[in-house]
């Protein structure tokens, strides 16, 4: 660290302080020089619940005469040099979705949207630009509620959805399809020098946070121009396979895991969704989630845990 | 004789094993084997999982032909082929003990 970036990063330097968050397993807090700033990260993150003593703190720091001004600390470490402020979120917001990932060990992480709706979650897995943050925009806007847009948290002991609610990652696409919708979510915008806005769920729609519920649904979007838009079941055997390969810590667990996962499917309606337009996915998902029995108890699965 | 990929070739009296280690849990009669070291996955149709849970080293190939042919109430030379590609598959993606590689299920003792 340089001795202007140490100057720069003393405590007494970074007046702004933001609230403690807990995202999971990891909890951290942000220190900054710049008053607004700090209002902003505070407000990007007010869905996260609180966390008294966070464990990390990240530090933006605002270097004059530099053509990266704004470097980013994680703990005493710099990680990152950027141009603009709009990037110092960006990339602080990615990092610390990184360090969810990274560090939450008790629960099983699906590359995945979560909403809830009547009956349960939806679990929405799909591999990035799949049009999972927007699905998950448009369905909280058509009355559903948020758990997360990017990492499904599973127990593995009893197979509870619990939430992570960040902000939604929505690009000039998605935003675009949310003003389209009716009535049109028109309220964010990309900032300058960034590719996405960052937007709370409770601007999408007040109250739309969720609890931790009980999976009913898994529904794998696939967003694609001129798709046709429709929903098909999938085997439940597929839906299983899909969730597996979307995890970003099974390995972690034991066979414990892989069987939580079996009991998700085994209790949840599984489907694709292929949408070209967001208001018409919305309408499919809902119809589907309408008409849905109750989940029914399953019968005793055949398990093998071979030695 | 049956061929299989590569110099792997299946008799009749080969007795197809399922791999020791693997987790498989069965949806509507889908079996989804798991493999927690590679953490590789695999989904098996309704006609491969009732092929998977038969392979327990003791029965033969002609077997299970003869078992999943009694199934359907099909003639043997009917599902023959069937089984036959289907063990291959298995075997090809290492869910089964590979003829050509496999241990004894017993090894000696170390002295």
């Amino acid at each position: 660290m340089t001795e202007a970036l140490a100057t720069a990063a003393d405590a007494a330097a970074l007046t702004a302080r933001t609230e403690g968050f807990q995202a999971l397993s990891f909890t951290f807090s942000i220190r900054t020089s710049h008053g607004s700033m700090a209002r902003r990260l505070d407000h990007l993150l007010d869905s996260l619940p609180v966390a008294a003593r966070p464990a990390h703190t990240y530090a933006i720091v605002h270097l004059d005469r530099s053509e990266m001004p704004y470097r980013i600390l994680f703990d005493t470490e710099e990680i990152a040099a950027v141009p603009s402020s709009a990037k110092a979120i960006d990339y602080l917001l990615w990092h610390v979705n990184r360090q969810v990932i990274e560090r939450t060990g008790d629960l099983v992480l699906i590359h995945a949207g979560a909403v809830a709706g009547r009956g349960g979650g939806i679990v929405l897995p799909a591999p990035s630009g799949s049009g999972k943050s927007t699905i998950v925009a448009g369905l909280i806007r058509s009355g559903m509620s948020y758990l997360t847009d990017e990492a499904a948290a599973i127990d593995p002991t009893t197979g509870a959805l619990h939430p992570y609610p960040k902000p939604l990652s929505l690009d000039q696409g998605s935003l675009r399809a949310l003003a389209d919708l009716d009535p049109p979510f028109d309220d964010a915008v990309v900032p300058p020098g960034s590719d996405e806005s960052h937007v709370p769920a409770v601007r999408l729609r007040a109250d739309s946070l969720a609890s931790t519920c009980s999976p009913a649904f898994v529904i794998a979007p696939c967003f694609s121009p001129g798709a046709t838009n429709r929903i098909v079941p999938v085997s439940r055997a597929q839906a299983l396979v899909l969730l597996v390969e979307s995890s970003f810590n099974l390995a972690s667990f034991g066979p414990s895991a892989f069987l939580a996962l079996a009991q998700v499917v085994r209790q949840s309606a599984c489907y694709r969704l292929e949408f070209s337009d967001l208001a018409r996915a919305c309408a499919l998902v809902a119809e589907l989630v309408e008409r849905a029995p109750q989940p029914q108890p399953q019968p005793q699965p055949k398990e093998q845990a071979q030695p | 004789m049956n061929a299989g990929k590569g110099d792997r070739v299946l008799g009749g009296r080969f007795r197809p094993a399922r791999r020791a280690g693997l987790l498989t849990v069965e949806l509507d009669g889908e079996a989804v084997i798991f493999d927690a070291v590679t953490q590789v996955v695999h989904a098996l149709n309704v006609t491969g999982t009732l092929v998977w849970h038969a392979a327990d080293g003791t029965s033969t190939l002609d077997d299970l032909v003869t078992w999943l042919a009694g199934s359907y109430a099909l003639p043997s030379d009917d599902v023959r082929d069937e089984v036959i590609k289907m063990v291959q598959d298995l075997l090809d993606i290492a869910l089964l003990d590979d003829p050509q590689t496999s241990l004894p299920s017993k090894l000696p003792p170390i002295q």
